[in-house]
């Protein structure tokens, strides 16, 4: 008993020093805009965004290991870049406004769904994740189906972020945005692990009957938990509809669901870099099949295939690091075997 | 009417969610892609024999060999890493299959294999015209889904998942292969939503997303039963099949999905177990 006390205290340190760390291995992406093509450049900005909306959902998922799945997670991404698309279409406010307007309702949702979907505890919170796949679906038909507001499947043409007659300038800029919703990610990471909130958390870890006991408003620190995940999730989703310019409600769907777990279950759940490697990985893959399509549609008894074959080839990445290394993925199998090469020790 | 015959339908689908809870503590999401592949299993089937019955047998068949390939290579391994690992499989393999339908058959719009008569009209008392495929329908997966629940309930296979069911390790220990056991489970779960879905397919148009909405009636009805209760399955069926019917008529057609969530939710802050749920 003791020895499992004081190694779940190192990890703690360790967590703690590891996601300050990570934000070292960042600084050479700050450079990125400066150096490289449009092109790479907003390919980044799609990696962050994932990486953002991985972390948050590992967050909740694996990281503080609160072992809530969530399926909202796609829907309050949509529901971000929705609140602060329509704010900007029909208010004409501002998306630096807009945004966190996202965020904020989002965590509103997540609020909800914790108040309503907590209440049971079952065995691996199953009630939570009908429900949050429930709200994901309801939100998805809402959009579709206002046909009046949302302009239904078509979407909205949005306003951008920063209004530049320079493309590289206006890339460049969405991109450092981007970049610094990431940064505060990874600090209210860094700060969650050391605030009572956190401790909270890791208690409800350890035991959840003993966290109970010992005062600890289970329902509380884990509904707060939900709460900043979701937040992020809006954040992210209120930043990506004014980067790209447009907003429909295939942001809610399944597919951005799978992205999220194939990234952060890759990746490495439990971990700050294994998300953001995963996000990285997995956007440079979906690129690298892209790059090859025109050359294998060349082939005639290719081309029918062409246009599901780089999410096929993914999926299929996906199941199979699933079956051989579960939910450690890439990070938490290749990176701890570095470590141990290199004699890297935690914290 | 319609929605009683929906109902008994999402029974079955709901049914082998059910079971696949209970032996593995897992919600597969991938239980309504394996209804899909089925169906279009069962329209490839078709385009070579010509006969809807044999399409059927040939189709159910080539599923059970479908599952017993994914469980093998995929679900068991994956197990080894935990629940929610083996949950974000099931996942996984959900949109995988999707993708595989998308590449062979294409994103085109079909029309499914009718095993029974598909244009037949009843001329009910009242004055009311029903369609007779649905009937039919109806009283077959009615049969089934008795049969099914008896032979869980009566034969020593069904005694022995029950077993496994309520208490794992109790079940290894008075010498239950546990393994055949999950297998044989969830193969008997496929095969039913695959029956299920061969028999809904004619009512639609068949298209690679259009199972896409059984999976949340699966996850409703299976809540609603209480997990672990098969036979809670039926009036949870009925009862969803009813809200999706009367709420897609009487109030909004295109939010009848967001009713059987309200009423999954309303029901479930009643009763947390479901409508039969003991503990």
């Amino acid at each position: 008993m003791k020895t499992e006390r004081s190694s779940s205290k190192a990890s703690i340190e360790s967590r703690i020093g590891l996601s300050l760390r990570s934000l070292v291995f960042l600084l050479p992406w700050a450079l990125i805009p400066l150096l490289a093509s449009p092109y790479l450049t907003t390919t980044f900005i799609n990696i962050m965004i994932y990486a953002v909306l991985a972390l948050s959902w590992d967050l909740i998922a694996g990281y503080y290991r609160l072992g809530i799945i969530s399926f909202a997670h796609a829907g309050l991404f949509g529901l971000g870049g929705y609140s602060s698309g329509l704010l900007a279409v029909y208010l004409g406010i501002s998306p630096f406004i807009g945004i966190f307007v996202g965020g904020l309702t989002a965590a509103v949702f997540s609020l909800l769904l914790g108040i309503v979907a907590l209440r049971f505890t079952g065995r691996f919170n199953l009630y939570y994740i009908v429900v949050s796949l429930g709200m994901s679906n309801v939100l998805q038909l809402v959009w579709i189906n206002q046909v009046n507001i949302t302009h239904g499947t078509t979407g909205l043409v949005l306003p951008p972020l920063f209004y530049t007659s320079n493309y590289l300038l206006g890339g460049a800029l969405n991109y450092y945005a981007v970049l610094a919703l990431l940064v505060a990610l990874i600090l209210t990471i860094a700060y969650i692990g050391r605030s009572p909130l956190g401790y909270a958390i890791r208690a409800i870890y350890e035991d959840e009957i003993t966290a109970a006991t010992i005062g600890v408003n289970v329902n509380r620190t884990k509904i707060l938990g939900i709460m900043i995940g979701g937040a992020f999730a809006g954040l992210a989703g209120g930043l990506y509809v004014h980067v790209t310019q447009a907003v429909g409600p295939d942001l809610g769907g399944r597919y951005y669901m799978l992205l999220v777990f194939m990234m952060a279950y890759a990746g490495g759940s439990g971990s700050i870099a294994g998300p953001i490697l995963g996000a990285l990985l997995w956007t440079g893959i979906y690129e690298g099949l892209g790059q090859i399509r025109p050359f294998l549609t060349s082939f005639e008894w290719f081309a029918r295939f062409a246009p599901y074959f780089q999410t096929f080839v993914l999926t299929l990445i996906f199941l199979v690091i699933l079956t051989f290394v579960g939910w450690r993925g890439i990070w938490g199998t290749v990176g701890e075997k570095i470590k141990s090469v290199l004699k890297i020790r935690d914290s | 009417m319609d929605g009683v015959v929906l109902g008994t339908l999402y029974a079955m689908i709901g049914l082998g969610l059910c079971l696949v809870w209970g032996l593995m503590g897992i919600l597969n999401f991938a239980h309504n892609n394996f209804l899909l592949v089925a169906v279009y299993l069962a329209l490839f089937s078709f385009s070579f024999t010509g006969n809807p019955y044999l399409a059927t047998i040939v189709a159910l068949a080539l599923l059970a060999g479908i599952t017993t390939i994914a469980y093998r290579t995929l679900i068991t391994p994956v197990f080894r890493f935990g629940v929610d690992a083996a949950m974000m499989t099931t996942f996984g393999l959900s949109y995988f299959l999707v993708i595989c339908v998308l590449m062979i058959a294409g994103p085109f719009y079909h029309r499914g294999v009718a095993i029974f008569p598909p244009d037949l009209r009843l001329q009910l008392p009242l004055g009311i015209v029903y369609s007779g495929y649905r009937i039919l329908a109806a009283a077959f997966a009615a049969v089934l889904l008795l049969g099914t629940v008896t032979f869980i309930r009566k034969s020593m296979f069904g005694t022995a998942m029950r077993a496994a069911m309520q208490d794992t390790q109790a079940s290894v220990l008075v010498g239950i292969r546990l393994r055949r056991v999950t297998e044989w489970g969830f193969m008997i779960a496929t095969l039913l939503a695959g029956i299920a879905g061969i028999i809904i397919a004619p009512m639609y148009t068949v298209f690679p997303a259009f199972a896409d909405r059984y999976a949340i009636i699966a996850f409703a009805v299976a809540l609603l039963g209480g997990l672990g209760n098969l036979e809670g399955v039926i009036p949870a069926g009925i009862i969803i099949g009813l809200t999706e019917a009367l709420g897609g008529v009487y109030i909004s057609s295109p939010y009848k999905d967001a009713f059987i969530y309200a009423i999954l939710i309303a029901i479930l802050l009643i009763r947390p177990l479901g409508l039969v749920g003991r503990k």
